[in-house]
């Protein structure tokens, strides 16, 4: 080995784990890297169980063995020649290193990982072993083994022309295939083909080396074909009637397959221009823009606001106003999903009614009937709640738009939670604007008491300004991102995180509804069960219960909840305030 | 400039077409020099149609002699197929001698005939243009196998001839012959069974015939021809 090719590997070797470790202050890569960790973890956690004794038995060790054997002898002639990095390609393969110093310093990669992968396996099955280091050396050998003959298989799938090697690699795989199968049923009985397989019926796929007239005889067929026949009618209606379908439609579709080749119409020309309109949607998708001003660039000057309220930081209010104003396309979805929402609220409130007022009085005065309506007018306000995920996604006039005009927002002369502030007015007064449409109705209907009122009407906000935090997070750390010229579009792990914390702002106040519900409830001698809605034994209790517990419950889930969105307002301000955006910086 | 012809360039000594009935006469001596002719003429119709009837036909007169000497013996693998579970799931089973019967296995077997064919020429077809990636009409590769019924009919024959004189219908040319008081389920007669020499025969043809309209040395041809027809078998026994 050359030592000047060992340096190099080294100091590459060092390069790439500070790098590594670098790339662990991205939230999703150190996400990975824990659920990585945590899959050694658990089994190093339960190392000394019995099921890890099984697996160090010879016959599984021989079968790993082999398994590992023949997957890096058919990996190996899988690809012709060695993969190097671009920059060996360049500096290595012209210095003067013999090809045998080459290969070594190919393979100086695949020996550390033997040796680490030797370590981690003898650590997990340290205790059923009565060698565990002379186990880490033979494995550590063993897999070097393995990558030699997979070095030695690629070098010499190289030296092969294209086609040939394309057939002998098929080959290989055939034959490793059916040794592998062959190999498990004779050492473990596994049984990888049924045992109609060897039936004269199957026998007929290897046509014209078979006697037809024993697969013809064979009582399989006879059976098949007696079913077909008119004393079971039935089944032949019931098989004949989807044939019957499949072929109609195979026949629509065909039909229609040739109508289109048939149709003398330019394709080339309108579809370069759909193509190109769809690709400036893509674009315009991945920067973060919106798709429904794709194909518009025109609008109506508006006047200048004479409020107050929107002068200073409120101008960015003002501009997400009128570009909300400007978006019809978001407005006619938002009001169609508002329309069926209340409107499927204001019909069932309307059936439920008409039922209770069908009721006599002493029935609804019960206190089942009292705690039944309550539970279910809170329900219906519950299900107007959920409404805010989905209407927050539609309205974009945050950070989601502004993204793009972040360097210019940290010249504004504002502080920054009063600007994020104004980033998520309009979206959240969209929401709530939205989510009223199916409130009032049910204030009119459910005539709660006006704590009950109060505390709904606070709720509302709140839930709209957690969500909205959440995903400007999100949004702004997208858009900061896109600035600095990396990735394009979020990542999956990203959009997941980020729906998953659209969740977990709301436990904290859960938490508290729960244990102020518990301690509550118990001062009015109240017992809280899954069924405590049902079982109401105490009704003197319940409706105190009712009046007071419950709006003090709310009333503290609401503090915590705002304290919360407080706190995510400040962490938005505070990214905002020292996100760095310049290509320079990074 | 002159386009060149689309067949392979194997067939440049082919003499004048000779008429079917050589060609299949042709198949039992020689038939790399059949194949050759035949990839290199246009295709005919009746290249495939003709053989393909000659096989059902000496199908059928195995059948006949199967049935003459045992209605109801049952062979070896049918002896496997026959599990207790399929034989009391139908409420209405035929007799296996009857004349309903009859019919079905003589329909089966034509039928099979032809299905046959044309699927283990798509099985040809489709081994050359995935592993060894070379292009070749379809149609041949129906010739092509079509022309092996020469070697199956006279299998066929064989085969009912050697039933007529043994007095067993699963009698069979193969090494199988040679371990009859073996239990028909027995794996080992089972394997025995599959060395039939005139599958082996067929099998070996085929892989001639894969190697002319590939252009592919035979040993290539032979390795996935025979891994199918032969090794797959066995595989399917002894996995099974």
């Amino acid at each position: 080995m050359n030592r000047a090719l060992l340096y190099l590997w080294f100091a590459l070797l060092k390069r790439r784990f500070l790098d590594f470790v670098r790339s662990l202050r991205r939230p999703t890569t150190l996400i990975a890297f824990i659920y990585v960790l945590g899959l050694l973890g658990v089994p190093f956690w339960f190392r000394h169980h019995e099921i890890f004794r099984h697996l160090v038995e010879r016959d599984i060790l021989i079968t790993g063995a082999l398994l590992m054997l023949v997957g890096s002898l058919i990996k190996g002639f899988w690809q012709r020649g060695l993969v190097f990095e671009p920059p060996d390609i360049e500096f290595v393969f012209t210095s003067p290193f013999t090809q045998r110093q080459v290969v070594c310093y190919r393979l100086l990669p695949n020996y550390l990982y033997a040796l680490v992968q030797g370590l981690v396996l003898a650590a997990l099955f340290a205790p059923h072993l009565s060698h565990p280091l002379l186990m880490a050396a033979g494995l550590t050998l063993f897999q070097i083994t393995c990558f030699h003959v997979s070095t030695a298989a690629s070098l010499y799938a190289g030296t092969l022309p294209e086609d040939r090697h394309h057939r002998l690699r098929c080959m290989m795989l055939g034959a490793a295939f059916l040794l592998t199968a062959l190999y498990f049923r004779a050492a473990w009985e596994v049984r990888f083909v049924p045992a109609f397989a060897i039936s004269p019926v199957v026998q007929l796929l290897f046509y014209p080396a078979v006697t037809l007239p024993e697969a013809a005889s064979s009582p399989a067929l006879h059976q098949w074909a007696l079913r077909l026949t008119p004393t079971s009618s039935l089944w032949l209606r019931q098989l004949l009637q989807p044939v019957l379908y499949l072929s109609a439609i195979a026949l629509a579709a065909g039909v229609s397959l040739w109508s289109l080749f048939r149709l003398k119409a330019n394709l080339f020309e309108p579809s370069l221009a759909t193509s190109s309109h769809a690709a400036e949607r893509r674009q315009r998708l991945r920067q973060g823009r919106d798709l429904a001003t794709a194909g518009k660039t025109e609008a109506h000057s508006a006047g200048l606001p004479t409020l107050s309220l929107f002068g200073g930081v409120g101008a960015i209010v003002w501009k997400n106003l009128l570009a909300a104003r400007r978006s019809h396309r978001q407005l006619l979805l938002a009001f169609i999903l508002t329309a069926l929402y209340a409107g499927s609220l204001v019909a069932l409130l309307q059936h439920i009614h008409t039922e209770l007022h069908a009721a006599s009085l002493d029935k609804l005065a019960s206190p089942e009937v009292v705690m039944g309506r309550l539970a279910f007018h809170l329900g219906l306000a519950f299900w107007v709640a959920i409404l805010a995920p989905f209407l927050q996604r539609i309205f974009p006039f945050d950070f989601r738009r502004d993204g793009r005009h972040l360097l210019d927002f940290r010249t504004l002369p504002a502080s920054p939670l009063c600007l994020v502030l104004a980033e998520v007015a309009v979206p959240v007064g969209c929401v709530l604007l939205c989510q009223a449409a199916g409130l009032v109705p049910l204030f009119l209907y459910a005539r709660f008491d006006w704590p009950i009122v109060l505390i709904l009407i606070f709720a509302y906000p709140a839930v709209a300004l957690a969500l909205n935090s959440v995903w400007n997070l999100h949004y702004l750390l997208s858009a900061t991102r896109r600035a600095a010229g990396h990735a394009q579009s979020p990542s999956v792990v990203g959009t997941l995180i980020v729906v998953v914390l659209s969740f977990l702002v709301f436990v904290p106040a859960l938490w508290t509804t729960r244990f102020l519900a518990r301690c509550l409830s118990e001062r009015a001698g109240v017992a809280l069960t899954s069924d405590g809605l049902q079982g109401l034994a105490n009704s003197d209790a319940w409706l105190k219960f009712l009046h007071t517990g419950i709006p003090l419950t709310g009333a503290g889930a609401l503090g915590v909840q705002y304290l919360v969105d407080f706190l995510l307002l400040l962490a938005l301000a505070r990214l905002f305030q020292r996100a760095e955006i310049s290509r320079e910086s990074q | 400039m002159i386009p060149m012809p689309a067949t392979p360039s194997s067939s440049s000594g082919v003499a004048a077409s000779s008429s079917l009935a050589a060609k299949l006469l042709d198949m039992l001596s020689s038939p790399g020099e059949v194949f050759d002719e035949v990839v290199a003429a246009p295709p005919r119709f009746a290249n495939w149609l003709v053989p393909t009837v000659l096989v059902a036909l000496a199908s059928l007169f195995l059948l006949r002699a199967s049935s003459n000497e045992g209605v109801s013996v049952v062979t070896t693998s049918q002896a496997v197929e026959a599990q207790p579970a399929t034989l009391d799931s139908v409420t209405v089973q035929a007799e296996p001698g009857s004349v309903d019967s009859q019919s079905l296995s003589a329909l089966a077997t034509c039928g099979g005939a032809f299905a046959g064919t044309f699927w283990s020429a798509f099985l040809l077809w489709f081994i050359g243009r995935a592993f060894l990636r070379t292009r070749f009409s379809y149609l041949k590769t129906v010739e092509v196998v079509a022309l092996t019924g020469s070697i199956v009919a006279l299998g066929a024959i064989v085969t009912a001839l050697l039933i007529g004189i043994s007095g067993d219908p699963a009698t069979r040319p193969a090494l199988s012959f040679f371990a009859r008081h073996l239990p028909s389920t027995n794996r080992v007669r089972l394997l025995l069974g599959t060395f039939n020499f005139f599958h082996l025969w067929i099998i070996t043809v085929l892989a001639i015939g894969l190697s002319r309209l590939s252009g592919v040395s035979f040993k290539e041809s032979a390795f996935w021809v025979f891994g199918y027809w032969f090794v797959a078998r066995l595989a399917l026994i002894l996995l099974g």
